[in-house]
């Protein structure tokens, strides 16, 4: 661990700690979109739920 | 002020959120914040200028993320918000008070001028919360990118980017245990949340998970 100083606040230590934690796998395909969350299939969902509501009511009330 | 001078978000949270809470809803906003960066004109002009200026040819995709982080290192100032509220600066609003001598910044608006600066050349781009004690309590953020070209030193893999300290290389950061990435969208369609929020912060937060901590969801 190497380390760099900053006038009043000391020594900052320097780390590779987070880059070897985003070699793991799991953060391989961050930004892609995740079917295993609940807050993805939420939006799908509700999504889904709000157009079908519209296109009822539109229906009943215009035509 | 104009809507084209940039603006700030003030966030305060309700008393008892944890700092945990508080940094998950930090980065959604902050997130927000860099997706509105990256596609506004004058922040994609000055990331052209700044690579333009640091001599990085191109394809140098490297060279312009380092150059990048090295120049927000280097003109954003590191100012703490006031105690018990976040303050979020729009990417155009600290491009502005760097050129006028006013930066303050802290982690979360370093996160957002240089996330909105490099996505705005088009790499990906995320906040990634860490725990800057080592204790497993997230307490700091720091933007995290990747270049499509493999590099040598990096190949395909997340660059995790320290912009508060001038003397930290891209990949550095400070000993951590743990990390949080939320990855900004650039394909995103929403409204800028700057313009959600001229009908009412409380009508915009009371929609976003950062409301509910904050105590303005709407009942």
């Amino acid at each position: 661990m190497k380390t760099t100083g900053f006038g009043s606040i000391g020594a900052i230590p320097k780390s590779d700690a987070a880059f070897k934690i985003l070699q793991d796998p799991q953060f391989e395909n961050m930004g892609d979109v995740n079917w295993k969350t609940g807050e993805t299939w939420g939006v799908l969902i509700a999504g889904g739920v709000v157009g079908v509501a519209v296109i009822v009511l539109f229906n009943r009330y215009y035509k | 002020m104009s809507m084209e001078d940039g603006r700030i978000l003030r966030i305060k949270f309700k008393p008892g959120v944890s700092p945990q809470k508080r940094f998950e809803g930090v980065v959604r906003i902050l997130t927000d914040l860099i997706e509105d960066g990256m596609r506004d004109e004058f922040v994609r002009n000055k990331a052209v200028s700044i690579v333009n200026a640091a001599g990085v040819v191109g394809h140098d995709e490297l060279g312009e993320i380092k150059a990048i982080c090295k120049w927000v290192q280097t003109h954003v100032v590191y100012r703490k918000d006031p105690f018990g509220v976040e303050f979020f600066y729009t990417a155009r609003r600290q491009l502005r008070d760097v050129a006028n001598g006013q930066s303050a910044a802290d982690c979360d608006d370093f996160v957002i001028i240089a996330g909105s600066l490099l996505g705005s050349l088009g790499y990906p781009v995320g906040a990634l919360i860490v725990d800057s004690n080592n204790d497993g309590t997230f307490n700091h953020v720091m933007l995290v990118t990747k270049t499509f070209a493999p590099s040598k030193k990096f190949g395909t893999s997340w660059i995790p980017c320290e912009l508060i300290y001038p003397e930290f290389e891209i990949g550095q950061s400070v000993p951590i245990s743990k990390v949080y990435p939320l990855m900004a969208n650039a394909e995103t369609i929403r409204a800028p949340i700057m313009k959600r929020a001229l009908s009412g912060i409380k009508n915009l937060a009371g929609y976003h998970p950062i409301g509910d901590l904050a105590g303005l969801r709407k009942k």
